[in-house]
């Protein structure tokens, strides 16, 4: 009974965080699982798809309510990441996994200290009367009691990072959140709360193709499985809810400390010491 | 229109994660009450409604997963259907090379 309440805790903390700051959470529950619960490494790891799906699905109707969630750019991305899911086996097998996870560790210190530079540096506000152009939205913002509008910037920056975040999320386990937000936020010129709303969005078609391959071949344990999705979905309710109530500069340090936190993960990797 | 579209995708989300809890929790409570304690698996997909008729846990739990993982293609679909009937063909087009794409994941990765 105690492991269950342990799993579905692991669930609540990773769907919490993932839904605050756009990521699926799989970061979190995955290393958890196995180094504290000695929970299989292939059981970790689709369970932890199935609470990514759940994360996102859960955190989306929130966001969706509260109008901060990008349709059309959500979609337009989601293109670049599930065919960078799709091919990331391929890749994987042309390149060493060890440089890869140097490469893409380092680019997280990069990104994650970027984004603390720049925590408050707003993306420029629109011009009155100025077009938004076809991927451009504008939401209420609930902490600043207003409208805010915006037009998307270096869409084929973009669809490259959510190429690359699908084709490391297939290759090395992670999701594709910690480089579509900072792209979004950073790249795009997408706001902070709605760059973590439609990142939130996209994970999940992302995640269920494999977790479905997972499922049908019988490789999810419902044991472990359905604690952690139980506690994923509370958590990300609570995540969701509490986003809107949180400064954006402090949502971006935030997600800067998981990524920094993950990079760490991903280069002591790269030499040879695995935390998972 | 967005905002309509927002809401019709945030419902179709709600409706499949609350059928997905309920059908996991059925099964977890069946599989508490039962004489093992254990949820199992159905041996295989087409094996569900045999096991949701036996009332056997597996049965539940499979499906609540399977609905669960469904909810997000349903939006993929719902988007490129709402698209649709905005005349938005542009975003139709790519909402149904993002299905495409998924269904090719499927496949590929059942077979490898």
């Amino acid at each position: 009974m105690a492991h269950v309440v342990y799993l579905t805790l692991a669930g609540f903390l990773g769907g919490a965080f993932g839904s605050m700051v756009g990521l699926g959470g799989g970061i979190f529950i995955v290393p958890v699982l196995v180094l504290f619960l000695d929970v299989p490494i292939h059981t970790a790891v689709s369970a932890s798809l199935l609470g990514v799906v759940a994360t996102s699905t859960t955190g989306s109707i929130t966001y969706l309510r509260q109008g901060l969630t990008n349709l059309r750019l959500t979609v337009t991305i989601e293109t670049a990441l599930s065919a960078g899911a799709l091919t990331g086996g391929i890749v994987g097998v042309m390149l060493d996994k060890e440089a890869l996870s140097a490469i893409f560790g380092g680019l997280m210190v990069i990104v994650a200290v970027y984004m603390i530079w720049r925590r408050k540096a707003a993306p420029a506000p629109l011009a009155e009367g100025a077009e938004l152009g076809r991927l451009g939205a504008g939401y209420v913002d609930p902490g600043l009691h207003r409208e805010v509008t915006y037009s998307v910037r270096r869409l084929p920056l973009g669809l490259f990072a959510g190429l690359v975040a699908g084709n490391v999320s297939g290759l090395l386990g992670v999701g594709g959140g910690w480089l579509t937000v900072p792209t979004l936020r950073l790249g795009m010129g997408v706001p902070m709360r709605a760059a973590v709303a439609t990142s939130s969005l996209m994970l999940g078609v992302t995640a269920c193709a494999g977790a479905l391959v997972y499922l049908v071949e019988g490789l999810v344990d419902p044991a472990t499985a359905v604690p952690v999705v139980l506690g994923v979905v509370v958590g990300a309710v609570l995540g969701s809810r509490l986003a809107a109530r949180v400064k954006s500069s402090v949502l971006v340090v935030a997600l800067a400390v998981v990524l920094l936190a993950l990079a760490v993960e991903m280069v002591l990797a790269s030499v040879g010491i695995s935390l998972r | 229109m967005k905002a309509r579209l927002d809401r019709l995708v945030s419902v179709l989300l709600l409706v499949g994660l609350s059928l997905a809890i309920a059908l996991m929790l059925a099964g977890a409570g069946l599989a508490a009450a039962g004489a093992d304690g254990g949820m199992g698996h159905a041996s295989s997909i087409s094996d569900i409604p045999r096991a949701l008729a036996g009332l056997e846990p597996a049965g539940f739990v499979d499906l609540g997963l399977l609905v669960l993982l469904a909810t997000p293609v349903a939006r993929a679909l719902a988007l490129l259907i709402g698209f649709a009937t905005r005349r938005a063909w542009l975003f139709s087009a790519i909402s149904l090379v993002v299905l495409a794409i998924v269904a090719l994941s499927v496949v590929i990765g059942l077979r490898s």
